[in-house]
């Protein structure tokens, strides 16, 4: 299992109140009934405070999936 | 003479008031203004700013918009991007408006979307989602839009896709005509709570 999968896993579950979610690195928004433009917003603040790290508009922009996202946390953590 | 180009870097300062323009129609429920309780004099240097990205995939880059110029000025233009090619749009869009906005502002807009989530319309993976359609006042009647959406059409057939997605807002009836005319269809529409009459209209056509 990859690094921070876990901890990321529950940020999704917290933000979508929904402790059955499970993601993967192919997981988009398509996957994910609530997982629209207002909770992205949430989405992203809550990866931010879970990880403390700072994430920007561009590296919002940069995401396709789940595994940008987590490629994402592990550059910012161990960069 | 009407010519059809892609947009450049340069244009960014034209497609900021292009933005503004398309949600100041009167008929808007959700409008940047509103979303963060500014004028569009305040707006424009900030979507100015906003839009030079070279990202793709959205409505809030310039490399993904039409423009129609007579002359050589540019006078119409709207957005055009394949839904999911790069990500989800909405999620590129926040981001984009998360370079030009601190995220109290963010925070503030958001939640006035929360209070309007019934308009949501899901935008289908794989269509040609057409966004931001405005053409200046003085350039109306010229048939601008008719030939930006020939070349969103042949675009979209380049790329195998078949259909054109546009979200209008159900009180814009000059909009739903106009784009009846042009071979739209409407699809599903999502009623506001706070506005009764009005709400989000999706308009779909197959090519």
């Amino acid at each position: 299992m990859e690094k921070y999968h876990k901890q990321l896993t529950q940020v999704f579950r917290n933000v979508f109140q929904n402790n059955a979610i499970e993601i993967t690195r192919s997981t988009t928004a398509a996957d994910i009934d609530q997982w629209d433009s207002i909770t992205h917003l949430d989405l992203i603040t809550a990866t931010e405070e879970s990880f403390s790290i700072e994430i920007t508009g561009f590296d919002v922009m940069g995401l396709k999936n789940v595994g940008d996202l987590l490629d994402l946390i592990t550059r910012k953590l161990e960069d | 003479m009407i010519t059809i180009r892609k947009a450049q870097q340069s244009d960014c300062s034209f497609l900021a008031s292009i933005i503004l323009l398309a949600e100041n129609t009167g008929n808007e429920i959700t409008a940047y203004t509103k979303m963060f309780n500014k004028t569009n004099e305040e707006l424009l240097p900030i979507f100015e700013k906003i839009i030079n990205n070279e990202t793709q995939g959205h409505p809030l880059a310039y490399k993904s918009f039409l423009i129609a110029t007579e002359n050589g000025v540019p006078a119409s233009a709207f957005a055009i991007y394949k839904e999911g090619e790069f990500g989800d749009s909405n999620h590129l869009t926040t981001g984009a408006l998360m370079t030009g906005f601190d995220r109290k502002s963010m925070a503030t807009a958001f939640g006035f979307l929360k209070n309007n989530s019934e308009l949501g319309l899901t935008k289908k993976i794989n269509t040609l989602q057409i966004d931001c359609v405005a053409t200046l006042p003085e350039y109306r009647g010229k048939g601008m839009l008719r030939q930006l959406m020939h070349a969103a059409e042949q675009d979209a057939k380049m790329n195998q896709i078949n259909e054109l997605q546009i979200q209008v807002w159900k009180k814009n009836e000059g909009a739903i005509g106009a784009y009846s005319k042009l071979g739209f269809k409407i699809e599903e529409e999502k009623l506001s709570h706070s506005e009764k009459e009005n709400g989000k209209v999706l308009m779909i056509k197959n090519i």
